[in-house]
């Protein structure tokens, strides 16, 4: 993968202003509307790039500190936490 | 210790129950307005919180030809050009959709939206019957960033995409220029909020790697570095998502993946977070963090935010003016329901410090939870938060928005 990237440029027009478009009457979404939304909403997102499996060597150490690269439960306890004030 | 200093559920009134519980409640703060928006409403106070017009995504912009609002609403406010910013997706048709990106005055009561459409094929002619998803925003000093991915017509990722836009040109309704790059091996790549001469955005190349490009002001170049982190568990190959079950025995994560939700940036260090899935004694679903030394793009360390007990999820971090980073995000699971929690980062015992700001009554009924909650400052400089709970039942008209801000209490001498 190289290590470096170009950029591109691109321009738009001019913006558009509310006080230049006709805006037809439409009416709020509906109550069955916004509930078919939610129902169609999936329960598995998008995803790519790449494959995040789990098939790494776990004994492989980091070459540059030497460190273990395993959970470190014990360097990071549980996170404290305050209930509502 | 965090201090909530004010903690407000938005009334029926700013939302007309147009809500869902894959809620992703955005907010900006500017002198005079706070504005919050979310799926599928949009509502804005101009009296510091007490009262809140709603605002119909929907209906209050015009449509684009290719199809009306979808949802991923990003809001964020530029205070040296006091110009609110609105970022709205729209439907795709056949062939694409638009992103908007929508501005107006911040604290004029006369100002009125201008904005200009994104479409794919705008920002690259090759990429045809392809869709943006996913956007958020950030600023340095002198540009707004927005990243978002694409997809194609079949629902394929196809690449990240991050634009750079002169902040100067927004105020302004003129032609406005923009530089990009694009990445076709990195997924979702997150921006840094609290940026200043350079933009730092991160992905993940691997369960052990960050992949982080630095893209200087100045510069038309992106440089990228892969940083090793500890090794952390995806979500589950055939679910996609992860487990986190509920009281009720709703499931709220099972649509949520590992893409990186929080980037921040103060001074030489840099810090991302993103939900990783349970491995050894963090049983539980948690948030993944690796703060990063920008002069040797080396890991600092790994302040991980977890709890064997309930999930933790979906964090969004905004340093605040001396560079401390804030927190918002989701905790549940176990004995507990999705839940609004704040805090912020103790350099000093290298901790998060966390509190409940919302304990939510229910879990989601259709197992649906998302996709973001939003960490900012106000113009004070003080952290906001806008998330949201289940109050009284576990569907999407049971939403309760909420905005928090927080800060931190000082430590109180003993008493002698």
């Amino acid at each position: 993968m190289p290590d470096k990237k170009k950029t591109s440029k691109g321009q738009l027009g001019e913006a558009s202003k509310l006080e230049n478009v006709s805006r037809e009457f439409l009416p709020e979404p509906s109550e069955a509307q916004l509930d078919a939304k939610q129902a169609a909403i999936s329960t598995r997102r998008r995803q790519g790039g790449p494959v995040l499996d789990d098939q790494v060597d776990e004994s492989a150490e980091d070459e540059d500190t030497g460190r273990s690269f395993l959970p470190d439960d014990d360097e990071v306890p549980p996170t404290d936490l305050e209930e509502p004030e | 210790m965090v201090s909530i200093l004010r903690n407000i559920g938005l009334p029926q009134t700013a939302t007309r129950n147009q809500t869902s519980s894959v809620g992703e409640t955005s907010l900006a703060c500017s002198q005079s307005r706070i504005f919050i928006s979310g799926n599928w409403y949009a509502t804005e106070s101009a009296d510091d919180a007490v009262n809140w017009a709603h605002i119909s995504p929907a209906l209050h912009l015009p449509a684009p030809p290719s199809g009306g609002f979808c949802c991923d609403q990003t809001l964020i406010y530029v205070p040296g050009h006091d110009v609110m910013v609105w970022l709205l997706q729209y439907i795709s048709n056949a062939t694409e959709n638009v992103l908007r990106l929508a501005v107006k005055g911040g604290n004029d009561d006369n100002a009125q939206w201008h904005w200009w459409d994104f479409t794919p094929t705008q920002v690259n002619q090759a990429w045809t019957r392809e869709w943006f998803d996913y956007n958020h925003a950030a600023l340095s000093d002198n540009f707004l960033y927005v990243g978002t991915n694409l997809f194609d017509m079949d629902d394929r990722w196809t690449r990240c995409v991050v634009l750079r836009i002169p902040l100067a040109e927004l105020a302004g309704a003129g032609n406005l220029s923009f530089e990009y790059f694009e990445s076709t091996e990195h997924f979702s790549l997150r921006c840094t909020q609290g940026a200043t001469t350079t933009m730092y955005c991160a992905a993940h190349d691997s369960t052990r790697r960050l992949a982080v490009y630095a893209w200087p002001e100045n510069d038309s170049e992106v440089s990228i570095d892969l940083v090793r982190v500890s090794r952390w568990n995806p979500p589950d190959p055939q679910t996609g998502g992860y487990a986190s079950r509920c009281p009720d025995g709703t499931d709220w994560l099972k649509r949520c993946d590992s893409r990186i939700t929080a980037g921040w940036c103060s001074g030489d260090t840099i810090g991302f977070g993103w939900t990783a899935n349970g491995r050894g004694r963090r049983a539980e679903p948690h948030i993944r963090v690796a703060r990063i030394d920008t002069n040797d793009m080396r890991r600092i360390d790994e302040p991980d935010i977890w709890n064997d007990q309930f999930a933790f999820a979906y964090a969004c971090v905004h340093p605040d003016r001396d560079g401390t980073p804030g927190i918002a995000l989701f905790l549940g699971g176990g004995t507990r329901f999705p839940s609004l929690t704040v805090g912020y980062f103790d350099a000093s015992q290298s901790r998060w410090r966390l509190q409940l700001a919302q304990v939510g009554s229910h879990g989601p009924i259709d197992n649906k939870w998302g996709d973001y909650v939003t960490c900012s400052l106000n113009a004070e400089g003080r952290w906001v938060a806008a998330g949201f709970t289940l109050q009284g039942g576990g569907t999407r008209t049971d939403i309760e928005p909420r905005y928090v801000e927080f800060g931190i209490r000082p430590s109180t001498a003993p008493d002698t």
